[in-house]
């Protein structure tokens, strides 16, 4: 077989990026998907390109000034390249290790090598939109300065499409040594999540960064200060890093050939690393990696005394079973966690994104006001309320819902276990988030009185309204998690509604107590109509719940 | 008992009809083998027994019951193995079976005695404290075939139960499928395996494009063709290739 065939199917056969890809789309009645995606992604990129075009100008500024306009190139290609090398392990764990088709693949008279490549192909395409967003507002800005050589085009493009092989490489590498050392069947999804995680601490770090020079550009603060430390790092990177400085040192005018035929060099020597050690090892290490799935054997006196064990009540079976569904994937448990901590994470990119005089300016202001309380109690509804975990929790059980619907277990019970579960996650992270906001802000104690049952009422209200979505049409037949979860229209929908019931309960309250009114009353107004809405709501629900799953599977429609 | 009274289902919104007005009664202690090529309408009849479809027209009934007005009660008495096992793949297989346990609300008593039991028959007494992950897709089968007998069904359905069973595992549930009839239970499964269904069975059904055409004893349907010797799978091979000429 040819590796281009290779690529081929297996492009066709695990993205929607086909001619077959779109025919599923448009069979499913999904095609409305791709403008309201691309629309969202372009808002995004847009926002993101604007945030680095501002940081870029001053790295620019800075380096004209000091001789070495090539700074705003090199600090684009050092970001670009870090995003890349951390967030492409897990991608490259995932595909080039995990995905199901290697069992098939495995099979075939295909060399390892063909499947190395075609699967390193994929992570490229995954990773390129990635380094362009990052990389091409510095090469844009570095062209308007400088203007048009040759060094710049043949930089260019090789920076647009080659060099980047360079982190790629490396972390192909790194997920090699780390099978090696790591047994990944048991932290997987730990390495996943880990990965993840880290990528996204780069991200807030960068949205910090672009934030405080946004903000120093306009209040005269921060901003100098960050752009002479870059400039202060540009030295020091450099010697550290000479990949990176060889690609940026290609762009200048008069540096000759040398520096981006170094930077090729090092690039196709990582290259026929991979392709010499990845095949070499691939067969073993996936064969390796199978039969480390097969976990230590339980003592037969720990599975007699599970069996004997006193039954647990289905409700309290059903929310083991969430937990099991959970943390069956990285994708589910990252969005789990990132939404339960949204409100700390907050708090601390801001406190770190804003500049120290201005933030105990607004301390001053914000505890002063009269709403504090309430507009607490609306903010940490909000966070912990929007959230995909219950707004998806009929889709993720994908296939499994075939046992769930074979269970004499009713409707109502299912969707209790799946409220009980919400609970225990999200009005835990209430509490905890109400305990925060009080070190940070102070607000009156009192406040509890109507802050808790408010919260939790509305939490009920929040929890009733994503989950109808959901159990109208579940999307049970997804073959990546993220379809499930992220990519789910219901959790969007639910979310803006509970947004929009917040807004219609919380708002005229506020506005109520900026006119005067009585905060803790209006407070305790507001608690009440929370909790007469969730036990209003609530049986309804669970009316609804006992229909659809009387349904079958074809409650996805 | 299961009556299947003129059940219909389409599919793409009618375009596809995969059972046509099939109507069948398998009775109290019997062992019925249910055959039919590839897409013939075996697992969407399956479906809609056990409740995970629902019928565009006519009826189920498990042991006198409209499953369609007491869900419930009839999925309680019920125990299915689907073709393909469908499991918590992060829970141990102790910890499944206790949860399908907790579902069909079985006494510790009951559990532990039931799980002894299976546990030996099928001989997952070392596997069931590891993760699902781990299981070979014959132990997978063997877990769910388990979970489909841990409450002791009156009814139980199986699609394809025999497919990736060693030949221990696969003698062990021909056993217990011939023991729950003999208490008076009633054992519906679908197979490809004709020498299965042929030693078997107390009777088969032969479904084709969505229609039964045939559901007798073995000799009734020999006598019918007219070849007292014929094989199962001849009758089958027959029947089947008539109906195909006929469409």
């Amino acid at each position: 077989m040819k590796t281009s065939s290779l690529i081929n199917a297996t492009i066709r056969g695990t993205t929607w990026f086909s001619t077959d890809g779109l025919k599923e789309l448009g069979r499913r009645d999904r095609l409305w998907l791709l403008p309201v995606a691309g629309l969202g992604i372009l808002v995004g990129v847009a926002v993101m390109v604007y945030m680095l075009l501002g940081v870029y100008r001053g790295l620019l500024a800075v380096g004209v000034s000091a001789g070495r306009p090539e700074m705003v190139v090199f600090y684009g290609l050092f970001i670009s390249w870090a995003f890349l090398f951390v967030s492409s392990v897990p991608i490259v764990l995932s595909v080039l290790y995990y995905s199901n088709d290697l069992r098939f693949l495995l099979t075939l008279p295909v060399r390892p090598v063909q499947i190395v490549a075609a699967k390193a192909l994929l992570v490229y395409g995954y990773c390129l939109p990635i380094h362009l967003l990052l990389f091409v507002p510095s090469l844009w800005l570095y062209a308007g300065a400088v203007g048009f050589s040759a060094p710049l085009v043949i930089s260019g493009i090789l920076s647009l499409f080659v060099t980047q092989l360079f982190p790629l490489a490396l972390s192909i590498l790194f997920s090699l040594g780390l099978m090696k050392v790591v047994n990944l069947s048991r932290f997987r999804v730990a390495l996943e999540v880990a990965g993840m995680a880290l990528a996204i601490v780069l991200l807030i770090g960068l949205q910090v960064v672009l934030s405080r020079t946004t903000i120093g550009s306009v209040t005269g603060e921060g901003s100098p200060q960050m752009l002479t430390g870059f400039a202060g790092m540009f030295a020091t990177l450099e010697r550290a890093l000479p990949p990176v400085a060889w690609a940026a040192r290609g762009f200048v005018v008069g540096s000759g050939p040398t520096p981006i035929l170094c930077s090729l060099v090092v690039t196709a020597v990582l290259l026929a690393l991979v392709s010499l050690l990845a095949p070499l090892n691939f067969l073993a290490d996936v064969m390796e990696r199978r039969e480390m799935q097969k976990g230590r054997k339980g003592s037969a006196s720990a599975v007699r005394a599970a069996s004997n064990s006193a039954p647990r009540g289905i409700v309290r079976g059903l929310v083991g079973r969430e937990w099991a569904i959970l943390s069956s994937n990285s994708t589910f448990i990252f969005q789990a966690v990132g939404e339960l901590l949204v409100l700390p994470l907050i708090l601390g990119i801001y406190s770190l994104m804003i500049p120290k005089s201005i933030l105990s300016q607004a301390m001053s202001f914000i505890t002063a006001m009269p709403i504090l309380s309430m507009a607490l109690t609306a903010l940490t509804v909000l966070m912990t309320s929007l959230t995909t975990v219950s707004a998806t929790s009929i889709s993720r059980e994908g296939r499994h819902m075939a046992l769930s619907l074979s269970l004499p277990v009713s409707g109502r019970d299912q969707v209790r276990a799946k409220l009980y579960f919400h609970l225990l996650f999200f009005a835990t992270a209430y509490v905890v988030d109400l305990a925060i906001l009080w070190f940070v802000f102070r607000y009156p104690l009192v406040s509890l009185v109507y802050m808790f049952p408010a919260g939790i009422g509305l939490q009920i209200v929040g929890f009733v309204v994503a989950i109808s979505f959901d159990l109208k049409r579940p999307i049970l037949k997804w073959t990546h998690p993220q379809q499930a979860m992220k990519n789910n229209m219901n959790a969007i929908s639910g979310m803006g509604t509970m947004a929009g019931i917040v807004v219609i309960i919380m708002g005229p309250a506020i506005l109520w107590v900026l006119k005067g009114g009585n905060s803790f009353l209006i407070g305790c107004g507001v608690a009440v109509v929370g909790v007469t809405l969730a036990a209003v709501l609530l049986p309804r629900l669970y009316a609804f719940a006992d229909r659809q799953y009387g349904g079958g599977l074809e409650m996805a429609g | 008992m299961i009556e299947l009274r003129n059940l219909s289902k389409t599919y793409n919104k009618g375009a596809v009809q995969a059972v046509k007005n099939l109507s069948l009664t398998v009775g109290t202690g019997e062992l019925f083998g249910f055959l039919g090529p590839n897409g013939a309408g075996k697992t969407t009849t399956i479906k809609m027994i056990v409740g995970l479809l629902r019928p565009d027209t006519g009826q189920v009934l498990l042991n006198g019951m409209d499953t369609r007005g007491h869900a419930m009660a009839a999925k309680a008495m019920l125990g299915y193995c689907p073709d393909d096992p469908i499991l918590y793949d992060k829970m141990t297989g102790i910890r499944f079976l206790s949860f399908i346990a907790d579902a069909y609300g079985l006494s510790a008593a009951e559990r532990g005695a039931r799980v002894d039991e299976l546990m030996e028959r099928f001989e997952m007494k070392d596997a069931l404290g590891e993760a699902i992950t781990s299981y070979s897709h014959g132990m997978r089968q063997k877990l769910s075939l388990m979970s489909a007998l841990i409450h002791d069904p009156q009814i139980l359905i199986l699609d394809e139960p025999i497919v990736g069973l060693d030949p221990r595992a696969a003698f062990a549930l021909k056993e217990t499928m011939k023991e729950l009839c003999a208490k008076g239970k009633t054992v519906f499964f679908s197979t490809h395996i004709m020498e299965v269904a042929e030693r078997l069975c107390d009777r088969v059904g032969i479904v084709s494009h969505g229609e039964l055409v045939a559901a007798a004893p073995l000799e009734e349907l020999r006598t019918k063709a007219g070849e007292k010797n014929a094989t199962l799978e001849r009758l089958f091979l027959e029947m089947t290739n008539e109906d195909v000429v006929a469409h």
